[in-house]
């Protein structure tokens, strides 16, 4: 369970010699996400998304208001490291997260790290991998591995600390549509087989249709925050915000606009196939309108 | 040029010597080389010789490959030799040619260092063909762990030395393609005088080592979320342990040691 009351983060910037000025990156932010939800970030650049990562496994500390994970203040250094092994962190770039030189001992970093004895180290490491579907490259290289397939390794390091929750912070952003697919799909079975709290922040909305809540930040602030269906009815508001709905969004809309009545939300391209093929069989979900 | 150093590059072949604990490896090679430094006599050689040649026959490298190791420091070893061929002095002179001059002692001398040198080169490189870089790194450091209680910071010098393994590959690949970009600029690395090949190769440089440090910055960040937190109380997922083996190749190198010195000194 993560809840912030009132978060802030500044910090100082020298604009001359011996004059200061205070930047506010995050501007008394109140979230509360429950235990095995799905929650995605959107916000556009700058608008203090990884600013907010970083305070949810005590990178980063508040510099006002107070954020709880799972029930502990991570301002207090006493609980740095209990923080970071309830929620872990994938980070953008694949290469830049990898420690080892070899698969299985890369995913066993935060196992030695925590003290956990050999034999569980081993226990672990293989059923994570078994989990994210890489335990045939436990001995490789990570070098020869594809960029999903390294970014589900930084995963499954993660996931051999038993955790909570999982951010990711524009880890599909650096991989092709293929790497991005399979990072999603192993972070959708997480969340549904293993409940684990996702938190995906991402610039790609066609991502975030399949989270419990979308929360959407500007300046530092959640300014939107509710189901896809939701957040991406009110295209005019995104487009406020700087962000796009996802294609099949704006194909529906301009369906609804030209006559055609759809009457379930389509946020995905597969909806819209659902849509055209019930039309097609007449199951009576879209109707041709008149336009008077 | 960077082709040519295999010093350093692992030869799998699955041999008992490619099993033994890095630890033994370590100490058989610095054991050896202290070995080669104190012998008084071409005997011990003899000894040396024998003992490297069965190890590197039961290793399964390849003579040739331990050879191209060699390559790299022929200049260095013919210039040793004949610094010492040409001002040992002595009265047991063999040739002379105005001040230069060959004595018996200096040409004793000179064969003593090209033998020193090529037993160094060889028994070092055997240990790195023979063990991955982080088998060797984890050797270290616990060899050298009980520096820890004089406050050397052995276990970040080991982590500092595997995270340099895991990237080399990887900035060696991006050094690769800046080379190609800047030539696709029209930088030429093979024409011009000396200041313009260095402006070509700061060109490289600089976007390198800009990449470098913000490589550095990431993999700080992931280690910290991962829970990272020093040396104290980590524990291994693949700890060192000594086997049969292990005890039996110390008896060896034990033995090896006793003889050569022995043999090298004293007869
Ligand atoms: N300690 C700091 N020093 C300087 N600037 C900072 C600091 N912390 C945050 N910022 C700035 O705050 C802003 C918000 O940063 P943040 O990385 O959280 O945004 P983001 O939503 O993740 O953006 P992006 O989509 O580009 O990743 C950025 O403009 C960043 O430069
Ligand atoms: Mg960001």
């Amino acid at each position: 369970m993560i809840k912030s009351e009132n978060l802030v983060y500044e910090y100082k910037r020298n604009i001359s010699d011996n004059k200061e000025d205070r930047i506010r990156v995050l501007d008394g932010l109140n979230i509360d996400i429950e235990d095995g939800q799905f929650i995605s970030i959107v916000g556009h650049n700058g608008s203090g998304k990884s600013t907010l990562a970083r305070h949810l496994n005590a990178l980063l500390m508040p510099t006002g208001g107070t954020l709880w994970v799972n029930g502990m203040d991570t301002s207090d250094e006493n609980n740095t490291l209990s923080i970071r092994q309830n929620t872990g962190m994938v980070f953008q770039n694949p290469d830049n997260q990898i420690v080892a030189s070899v698969v299985e001992e890369d995913v066993a970093f935060a196992l030695e790290n925590i003290g956990v004895p050999t034999d569980d180290i081993w226990r672990r490491v293989e059923k994570s991998l078994a989990t994210v579907g890489m335990i045939k490259y436990r001995e490789d290289a990570p070098n020869h591995l594809s960029g999903g397939q390294k970014q589900r390794i930084a995963i499954a390091g993660i996931l051999a600390m038993k955790p909570r929750c999982i951010v990711l912070d524009e880890s599909t952003a650096m991989l092709d549509p293929g790497g991005r697919k399979e990072v999603i799909d192993a972070v959708r079975e997480l969340n549904s087989k293993e409940h684990i709290n996702i938190i995906l922040i991402t610039h790609y909305m066609e991502e975030t249709i399949y989270s419990d809540r979308i929360f959407v930040m500007n300046r530092g602030r959640i300014v939107m925050d509710g189901p896809p269906e939701h957040i991406f009815s009110d295209i005019s508001m995104l487009k406020k915000y700087n962000l796009e709905a996802p294609q099949a969004v704006y194909i529906a809309d301009r369906l609804r606009k030209e006559g055609f009545v759809i009457n379930k939300p389509v946020l995905s391209m597969d909806d819209l196939v659902s849509v055209f093929a019930d039309y097609k069989i007449g199951v009576g979900n879209v109707d041709r309108g008149k336009k008077s | 040029m960077l082709r040519d150093i295999t010093i350093g590059q692992y030869y799998p072949t699955g041999s008992i010597i490619h099993k033994l604990d890095p630890r033994v490896k370590l100490a058989g090679t610095f054991l050896f080389i202290i070995s080669i430094f104190t012998f008084e006599n071409f005997l011990g050689y003899v000894v040396s010789l024998i003992y490297l040649g069965t190890v590197i026959f039961i290793s399964g490298v390849p003579l040739k490959y331990i050879l191209k190791g060699v390559k790299p420091i022929i200049f260095l070893i013919v210039f040793t030799a004949a610094i010492h061929l040409f001002f040992t002095s002595g009265d047991d002179v063999l040739w002379k040619f105005y001040a230069l001059k060959i004595t018996f002692t200096g040409l004793k001398k000179a064969a003593f260092m090209v033998i020193r040198l090529l037993f160094l080169i060889t028994g070092s490189s055997i240990m790195t063909y023979t063990t991955t870089p982080n088998r060797l790194t984890e050797g270290i450091e616990k060899s050298f762990g009980p520096l820890k209680k004089l406050h050397i910071p052995v276990h970040e010098f080991a982590l500092m030395m595997s995270l340099a393994l895991r990237f080399i590959p990887i900035l060696m690949e991006e050094a690769d393609k800046i080379i190609k970009a800047q030539s696709s600029r029209g930088a030429d690395f093979e024409e011009g005088n000396i200041f313009k090949k260095i402006s070509v190769v700061v060109s490289i440089l600089i976007p390198l080592l800009v990449s470098a440090m913000e490589r550095a910055r990431d993999l700080a960040l992931a280690m910290d979320a991962r829970c990272y937190h020093g040396g104290e109380g980590r524990t291994k997922m693949k700890p060192l342990r000594y086997t049969e083996k292990d005890y039996i190749s110390y008896c060896i190198i034990f033995v090896y040691m006793v003889s050569s010195v022995a043999i090298g000194r004293f007869i």
